[in-house]
């Protein structure tokens, strides 16, 4: 109608719904969807090159011109690396890293034109454009020329120019070479992955990167004006698919788990994270080092002791372990997206990872140093990218045992509700073997654990505004107990437990603010690294507990599928099933309670902060 | 040597973390920060901060760590070979790395703070026996006058054919 490119108009249209669409329709279709497309877009383009091949023998439908042609073709290749060098040289003003000379070749070099550029040119319509076939004619050439010549020398371009590549073979390489050459020391990886990290630290220390302040405003606007628009409300609740992924993750630990007879680590048996790291200097570094060491490692040869093959061989499995298990530095922005492959994201995983053992880290250092200190506290550990850990659901059976539990101990009790979400390990049969905890029961299903000293309990007063997340998960627990994931009992079939064991932690309650807030910004983070999900994640973290002593069953859960957290200890009355029509209210509360400021816990707004409401899942 | 414009910025962000609103930031503050808690090392970056034995670090403090991470030009090279080196020399550099591994402050890097930060960075994966092994072997290779510790001069020999300088620099908006 406006005769502007449909085809454009297609590529923005996708780019700009695709979040909207996403929020709108379930899990299932989702990945329908997205495989679908997959599908069409793989199928479409073999279409269009087969269209371009048959064009192209088929002489009605072009006009040779070779003065055009041949100008084509020299003025692409011109312009687009002038284009290239204007372009990074405004970039390098602004990047820590500039792109060099070779850098700039390699992306002049590596401007293919394909589809899309026949496809527009067919479609040109005849009658306006006179001159159709000849545009027709240089595209197929300059269609041809750049896929295949291009295509196929740039590699061998690119070996010959020695560029850094990002490689997925080293481990071989280094095998190879180790026999001629000095492994480098084994100091250097963790040290190159370190400086990594702590260059991502402080530049977030910083707060690098001051484009994301518009992301953000973006991001803000999104989500007051579009969002509420576009999507449904029940989106909000994107993060049930969220959990959905979390569940089967967990199911899946659990059940690697369990088949390990409880070894602890084995349970965490996520991949860890494989894709490339934010530069790919640190990797190929070390085979760089190899390469321009060419010299050098002859001297280190004649050091060499002859034995040393056997310890060559050991260097190079620590090596290939070291590099596949080091902890990646945080992505900024997300790889590139390929037709083909639909990477898992394991960044996320990773990040799960570092968090868990961060927060454990941080509540040991506050366990030794303020040992007397008495509030029990559990944390939520939140994912980046809003995924939650799921709230330990307990199976029924448990449930009735959890509350013999609580209700015989009052003293426990207290604190549980006093501010801490408790932490309740749920112990396999297999896993009995935490007597080491005095207070811990040892009934079959349910290992209540809840450490607290009695002064704490009683001693603590209402903490006015301590926000405890009594969501997700739980952190590390004493020394004493050993840490795991424990599987759940699933004797319902479609419940799941997960927790992560803990026990109640004692920590200061600034210190609880600020977790709190860090697990509330973690959520609500505008990530940098391309965002998926819509909606931000709010702060299921920071709920509002008062204390009040109430019996214990209340925070059992009462119905088979859900556990709530002490969250509705505060409101007396709130009964489990209340809390359950209220979820999806609640989340939607959420996102408009994000906008609040960080660094205020919203007060005693929400009284029931349950996160996850998995009775609608289940 | 820093811009007047990058200390303003870097001010603000000061303040903008600074939610106690008195000056300083404390390791809360600097917990807040979410990116920090799913990095492996966060915490001890943050710990970097802070002088020894304190838990508040007013502007100057923060001034000071970070202007580690300027990037070294080349005309500081050429100024200032009598005075102390800028904080943000190559060996400065090192030296800030250094300190994030060895915790206890002896100069030297021992097994198990090697063994500390390897666990940090690296995942669940690997048992302790397979990161033990990696962290003696590491020793070994670094390790020069035996006392099978990582000294600062063994750290510094280790990475002498890394580019430090741009590792470890962040280029500052302005």
């Amino acid at each position: 109608m406006v005769s502007l490119s449909a085809i454009l108009a297609v590529t923005f249209c996708g780019i700009c719904c695709k979040k909207y669409v996403e929020a709108n329709i379930s899990q299932k279709s989702r990945t329908t969807v997205k495989y679908t497309m997959k599908t069409l877009a793989s199928s479409s383009e073999t279409i269009i090159f087969m269209f371009l091949g048959i064009s192209a023998v088929d002489t009605s439908k072009w006009t040779w011109d070779t003065a055009l042609v041949l100008g084509t073709l020299f003025f692409i290749l011109l312009f687009r690396a002038v284009g290239v060098v204007l372009q990074t040289y405004v970039l390098n003003r602004f990047r820590l890293i500039p792109l060099d000379r070779i850098d700039q070749v390699v992306m002049s070099y590596g401007g293919l034109r394909g589809a899309v550029a026949f496809a527009l040119v067919i479609l040109l319509d005849r009658e306006k454009v006179k001159a159709k076939d000849y545009f027709v004619a240089t595209t197929i050439v300059v269609v041809f020329f750049t896929v295949i010549v291009q295509g196929l020398t740039i590699k061998p371009l690119v070996t010959w120019l020695k560029v850094k590549r990002s490689d997925h073979h080293k481990p071989t390489l280094n095998e190879e070479l180790h026999e001629h050459v000095a492994l480098p020391p084994l100091t250097l990886f963790p040290s190159l992955k370190a400086f990594d990290h702590i260059l991502a630290a402080v530049e977030d220390i910083v707060g690098h990167h001051g484009y994301h302040y518009w992301r953000d405003k973006w991001e803000q606007f999104d989500k007051k004006y579009l969002s509420q628009l576009l999507m449904r409300k029940s989106a909000y609740r994107l993060r049930d698919e969220i959990w959905d992924v979390y569940y089967k993750l967990n199911i899946r630990d659990a059940i690697s788990f369990v088949d390990q007879g409880g070894h602890v680590l084995s349970a965490a048996k996520l991949a860890l994270p494989s894709m490339p790291s934010r530069t790919s200097m640190s990797e190929s570094s070390v085979t760089n080092l190899l390469r321009e060491s060419g010299s050098g490692a002859c001297l280190d040869l004649q050091v060499i002791d002859t034995v040393r093959s056997r310890r060559d061989k050991e260097d190079a499995a620590m090596h290939h372990v070291l590099r596949g298990s080091l902890y990646k530095p945080r992505r900024r922005y997300k790889a590139s997206y390929s037709r083909h492959f639909i990477s898992p994201d394991k960044q996320e995983r990773q990040d799960k990872e570092i968090f868990r053992q961060n927060m454990k880290r941080r509540l040991e250092t506050f366990k030794s140093t303020k040992h007397n200190v008495c509030s029990s506290k559990s944390k939520a550990r939140l994912k980046e990218k809003g995924r939650k850990k799921a709230i330990p659901l307990l199976s029924q059976k448990n449930i009735s045992l959890t509350k013999e539990a609580p209700n015989g101990k009052t003293h426990r009790n207290v604190p549980w509700q006093d501010a801490a979400p408790v932490l309740v390990m749920v112990s396999s049969e297999e896993e009995e073997s935490d007597s080491s905890e005095t207070e811990k029961e040892d009934d079959e299903g349910i290992v209540f654990v809840a450490r607290a000293t009695d002064e704490v309990l009683q001693g603590k007063t209402t903490p006015g505004s301590l926000d405890v997340c009594p969501s997700p998960c739980i952190i590390p627990p004493s020394p004493t107990l050993a840490e795991k994931e424990l599987p759940w009992k699933g004797d319902q079939g479609d419940l799941a437990v997960y927790v992560s064991s803990e026990t109640t932690k004692i920590v200061p309650v600034d210190m609880q603010k600020a977790w709190n807030q860090s697990i509330s910004s973690l959520e609500s983070i505008a990530s940098p690294p391309g965002i998926e999900s819509g909606p931000q994640h709010r702060r299921f973290a920071c709920p509002v507990l008062e204390e009040q002593p109430q019996s214990a069953s209340q925070a059992m859960p009462e119905q088979s599928s859900c556990f709530q957290f002490p969250s509705h200890v505060s409101k007396s009355g709130r009964s489990q099933s209340d809390s359950s029509p209220d979820g999806p209210e609640q989340q939607e509360l959420q996102p408009l309670m994000a906008t609040e400021e960080q660094g205020r816990m919203p007060p005693t707004a929400e009284p029931r902060w349950l996160m996850f409401n998995r009775a609608s899942h289940l | 040597s820093v811009s007047h414009s990058q200390i303003t910025r870097l001010y603000s962000r000061f303040t903008s973390l600074d939610k106690g609103e008195n000056g300083t930031l404390s390791r809360e503050d600097f917990q807040r920060i979410p990116e920090l808690a799913i990095n492996p090392l966060g915490d001890r970056i943050i710990n970097a901060f802070f002088p020894e034995g304190e838990d508040q670090v007013n502007f100057r403090g923060f001034m000071r760590t970070l202007a580690h991470f300027r990037p070294i030009e080349d005309n500081e090279k050429n100024k200032d070979q009598n005075g102390p080196e800028p904080l943000n020399s190559r060996s400065n550099k090192l030296h800030f790395a250094f300190r994030l591994y060895d915790l206890d402050k002896d100069d030297k890097i021992s097994r198990d703070e090697l063994l500390q930060v390897l666990r940090m960075m690296v995942g669940v994966n690997i048992s302790d026996e397979q990161l033990g092994s990696i962290a003696d072997r590491t020793i070994q290779e670094a390790d020069q006058d035996g006392d099978s510790a990582i000294s600062f001069a063994e750290f510094v020999k280790v990475l002498e054919k890394v580019d430090v300088e741009q590792k470890m620099s962040i280029r500052f908006l302005h």
